[in-house]
């Protein structure tokens, strides 16, 4: 023994037992900013639906007879109306088309089926205003269908069920991807026994694959449902073009533009809320009461046969890609290369005049870009961290109140960024808060925040299923060596996971850039951002510009979240350095 | 070289945990293992063996007891000091081996992170000095994956062994090798035991491996102890009949009679005799009861051999398995060299040291003293009985 180590040794001597151990501190302290980050905001809004202009107005009350007055005001109910209409639509419609898709990808093999996953993926991540601006100028009156081919489908568009088609179009991945993750994993030994006890492949099928499937397709139809009736990217796309009301809209409304009415953003918030928690209590009734652990140790992937027509499926998935992907995105890539709408794609019409123009100096829209991109990279970060945390106190912690944790998480992914964004408004605006120089309204600050919110449950999802794979022997072993658990945290977990942290911070970042809600509702008033310039150059008429803008974000997010993979693994998963031996 | 010259005694006092407000997990454990000393934890799957090192290790609180390594007490109800400052080292079950690092960065982990922290030149020294020691030369720059099974565990020990701990820990470190590597890797930590001189605290469900490997075996059955003898006094006088089928004494019969003469036990079943180990009572209770092992029961026709009908014979490949039926005193495994036909006669003789017979009511035994240990509160019988009746 050296007397260095000796000393060292004699230092780590006996000492006090500890009461608060840096796990529990941990759990607080997370605790602590969820609360904050979500739980605060979310009981100003509720709590506004019942007492308008709490702390904000001299002349509140408690009004809880305003939640009925919903069957009284024309607005209010045609907002709910219309919400549940295209949300119950898109979630038959877009749960149907969605399961179909899936189950076409998993029974046949065919060229170019592993297309439907990368387009299901692609519309995922896309923003829906971007989307939804790609079908509104494909089919307004003057719109790239007319100019192109030549056909008007703008009444057909432009109509409840118009609007419940293109939805389900935008948003069936939900169902897709549930449907897929199900089938992929099969478990054939089910189907062969059913088989050997002499039932026909229909028999199979309706009595063994189906039944073991439908939780499976109803859980990505209701979540098909809940992101429909939350997204406010969709009708702020359409507002320009054709009057439809939703709730999330007219929560926007209300708070947003004169005269500014605390009630009415309060009760649609609280009936938003109030139907979407409902719907999220049935997915996981629904999730709960037919466990996915059917899946034995068997289960292996199984490769599709080869299907009897394979052109005939290829032509399919051509045509799905086409329409739900080359529809929107191409629209918006040849109206930002074009001088007019209607011009179609012919080369006196190409130009490049809209990127030029991006691109000169002081242009809005490169300002919006640098500063949405600088909020993103800051929520980003945040956010990643704050969800490695969280993984970690769930994962590896005996936390007492770790479900409150566990539950938040659940609840934040279910409320839409409208409602969450309201939410900032009324908590931030209290005058008590700018009285300790809290007053974080009107500050770009409060986007970080905001953004660190509304992605924290997909970050925490992408990293939990890393964290699960860490045997908690591992820590114990850095414990047991004298590491502290911030040094096991950094040294240990942080590089076994580094793909999935990698991974949280590019999807935090992609997400981030293109927050509307948060941004149209929080953003400073000088303070330019890339979703609301593009929406108001859009509504301005300036389609080239706006759809320009989207697509020179849409390649820096790209550019960047390769280049963060990059770094991260290498910085993350590397090997250590300087071991000293 | 590897001295471990501040290795200290480990204590247990009524050290008892449950989980949640469940039914406890370990109950009672009061041990004490000599500095330099390897007491194993023995006990099947569910015993609380697993809970006692967890707890030991830090890595879980106590309900009642105290953890004590020299005078320092570690854990206490409600108050744990964490893992990093116990001064303990430990090999895990599945040895834990960081795989994003190399060899020489896992042993030298303790040493450049943390409390144990020294300057990169005295690291680089302690892990040269552990990887001859442990025999890892030229897999320094090797990461977990690229490692056999032997290697994985020798890189384990070595860091366990990087902070120079004052308490060895091991969590079945033999349990995922297989068996011909866990019989040559049994033989190594036996050595490397002996040569380190470290206190050293072993849990297993392997009887050979806690006879094999420690200075004294503290025997656990739902929660509770139920021996803590040397290895010789658990294998040759089980306390328990629990405890003989844990040791091998697989085969259970109960005698007419039992008595002791000359210090052996003499059971009688229907009329013959054998002769077997005085065990005393069961601390578990119950009558007069004879464990054999099957190693030490052959077929055999002598004047005193134990008439017995063949119940069933499998061959399994060295041998044939053999249960035959004892009159109403019940079954008998045995290993034969050639096939048995069920219901064929035959005759049994056992060797007076593969019999462990309990019940016997004669003079004192004069190593009574010796069955209850020195360090139980309240008898290993009482506690015994009353985990049995849980």
């Amino acid at each position: 023994m050296t007397p260095l180590l000796e000393r060292r040794r004699a230092k780590a001597g006996p000492r006090p037992t500890r009461r608060v151990s840096p796990e529990n501190a941990l759990g607080w302290f997370i605790l602590a900013v969820l609360f904050v980050l979500v739980g605060a905001p979310l009981l100003f809004v509720l709590a506004q639906g019942v007492a308008p202009g709490l702390g904000l107005a001299r002349d509140w009350s408690v009004r809880p007879e305003l939640l009925g007055e919903i069957a009284r005001r024309p607005l209010w109910q045609t907002s709910l109306v219309n919400s549940l209409t295209l949300a119950t639509g898109a979630m038959l419609l877009g749960g149907a088309l969605g399961t179909g898709l899936a189950l076409l990808r998993h029974t046949v093999a065919f060229p170019g089926a592993r297309l439907l996953d990368v387009a299901a993926w692609a519309l995922l991540v896309s923003p829906s205003f971007v989307l939804a601006q790609g079908w509104v100028l494909f089919a307004s009156p003057s719109g790239v269908a007319v100019g192109t081919l030549g056909v008007d489908p703008s009444s057909l568009v432009f109509s409840p069920a118009g609007l419940v088609v293109i939805t389900s179009l935008i948003k069936y991945p939900f169902a897709y991807l549930a449907t897929s993750a199900a089938l992929h994993w099969d478990d054939g030994s089910y189907r062969q026994a059913a088989a050997l006890a002499g039932a026909r492949p229909w028999t199979v099928l309706r009595t063994v694959r189906i039944p073991l499937l439908t939780p499976a397709v109803a859980s990505g139809a209701i979540l098909v449902f809940v992101d429909v009736l939350g997204d406010f990217g969709l009708p702020a796309a359409l507002s320009a073009a054709y009057s439809y009301p939703t709730l999330p809209y007219s929560i926007y409304a209300s708070v947003r533009q004169s005269p500014v009415s605390f009630e009415l953003g309060g009760v649609l918030s609280f009936y938003l809320v109030a139907i979407i928690g409902a719907a999220i209590l049935l997915y996981i009734r629904i999730l709960r009461g037919s466990r996915y652990d059917f899946l034995t140790g068997a289960a292996t992937r199984v490769p599709p046969p080869p299907a009897r027509y394979p052109w005939l499926w290829s032509g399919l998935t051509a045509l799905v890609l086409a329409i739900t992907f080359g529809v929107p995105l191409g629209t918006s890539l040849q109206v930002s290369f074009s001088r007019t709408l209607h011009g179609g794609p012919v080369p006196d019409n190409l130009t490049l005049e809209h990127y030029a123009d991006i691109f000169s100096a002081g242009s809005r829209m490169s300002e919006g870009i640098v500063n949405s991109l600088t909020i993103a990279l800051a929520a980003a970060s945040v956010t990643t961290v704050l969800a490695f945390l969280i993984g970690v106190v769930l994962t590896f912690t005996g936390f007492r109140a770790r479900f409150l944790i566990d539950v938040a998480g659940t609840v934040t992914l279910a409320i839409p960024g409208i409602v969450l964004a309201v939410g900032y408004i009324f908590l931030w605006n209290q005058p008590f808060l700018a009285g300790v120089g809290l007053g974080l309204y009107g500050r770009a600050e409060l986007l970080v925040l905001a953004g660190t919110a509304t992605a924290l449950p997909i970050a925490v999802r992408l990293q939990l299923g890393a964290l699960a794979q860490v045997p908690a022997s591992l820590l114990n072993a850095a414990a047991l060596s004298g590491a502290r658990f911030p040094t096991r945290l950094r040294t240990v977990l942080a590089p076994l996971i580094a793909p999935a942290l990698v991974s949280a911070f590019a999807a935090v970042l992609a997400s981030g850039i293109f927050d509307l809600a948060a941004t149209t509702m929080l953003a400073p008033p000088s303070f330019t951002t890339l979703p609301v310039e593009i929406l108001a150059e859009y509504d301005r008429g300036r389609y080239g510009y706006a759809t320009a803008g989207a697509v020179v974000s849409a390649v820096l997010v790209m550019v960047l979240a390769a280049v963060s993979s990059v770094i991260g693994r290498r910085l993350l998963g590397g090997p250590t350095h300087g071991s000293g031996a | 070289m590897i001295d471990q010259r501040h290795t200290a005694p480990l204590r247990l006092r009524g050290l008892g945990m449950r989980y949640g407000t469940g039914a406890w997990a370990l109950r009672g454990v009061d041990t004490t293992v000599p500095a330099g000393r390897t007491l194993a934890v023995l006990g099947p799957s569910g015993c609380g063996k697993s809970t006692l090192l967890r707890l030991v290790a830090g890595l879980e609180t106590p309900g009642e007891g105290e953890v004590l390594l020299g005078d320092r007490v570690l854990s206490a109800p409600g108050s744990t000091v964490s893992p990093e400052f116990r001064d303990m080292g430990m090999v895990f079950q599945d040895y834990a081996l960081w795989p994003h690092l190399r060899v020489r960065d896992i042993i030298g982990y303790g040493l450049r992170h943390g409390v144990h922290r020294t300057s990169a030149g005295e690291r680089g020294s302690r892990v040269a000095e552990l990887v001859e020691f442990l025999r890892l030369d030229g897999l320094e720059d090797r990461r977990p994956a690229e490692l056999s099974g032997g290697q994985r565990q020798r890189v384990a020990i070595a860091r366990a062994l990087a902070t120079r701990p004052r308490l060895l820990l091991f969590d079945e470190p033999l349990s995922n090798l297989d068996s011909q590597l866990r019989g040559e890797m049994r033989e190594e930590l036996a050595l490397l035991l002996r040569r380190l001189g470290t206190t050293a605290l072993y849990v297993t469900h392997d009887v050979s491996e806690a006879l094999a490997l420690a200075d004294r075996v503290l025997v656990l059955h739902e929660g509770r102890t139920v021996q803590d003898a040397s290895p010789e006094e658990v294998f040759g006088r089980p306390a328990s009949g629990w405890v003989a089928d844990l040791a091998g004494f697989s085969s259970r019969i109960e005698p007419d009679a039992v008595t002791v003469e000359d210090g052996r036990a003499v059971a009688t079943v229907g009329g013959s005799r054998f002769v077997g180990r005085d065990c005393g009572e069961d601390v578990g209770g119950g009558g007069p009861a004879a464990y054999l092992h099957p190693e030490a029961v052959r077929l055999g026709e002598g004047p005193d051999a134990l008439p017995a009908v063949v119940v069933s014979s499998v061959f399994e490949g060295r041998h044939h398995r053999v249960r035959v039926r004892v009159g109403s005193a019940g079954t008998v495994l045995l290993h034969s060299v050639s096939p048995q036909r069920p219901g064929d006669r035959v005759g049994l003789e056992i060797e007076p040291d593969g019999a462990v017979i309990f019940g016997g009511a004669a003079e004192p035994h004069p190593l009574g003293s010796a069955r209850a240990t020195q360090n139980q509160v309240g008898g290993p019988e009482e506690r015994h009985r009353d985990a049995l009746q849980r």
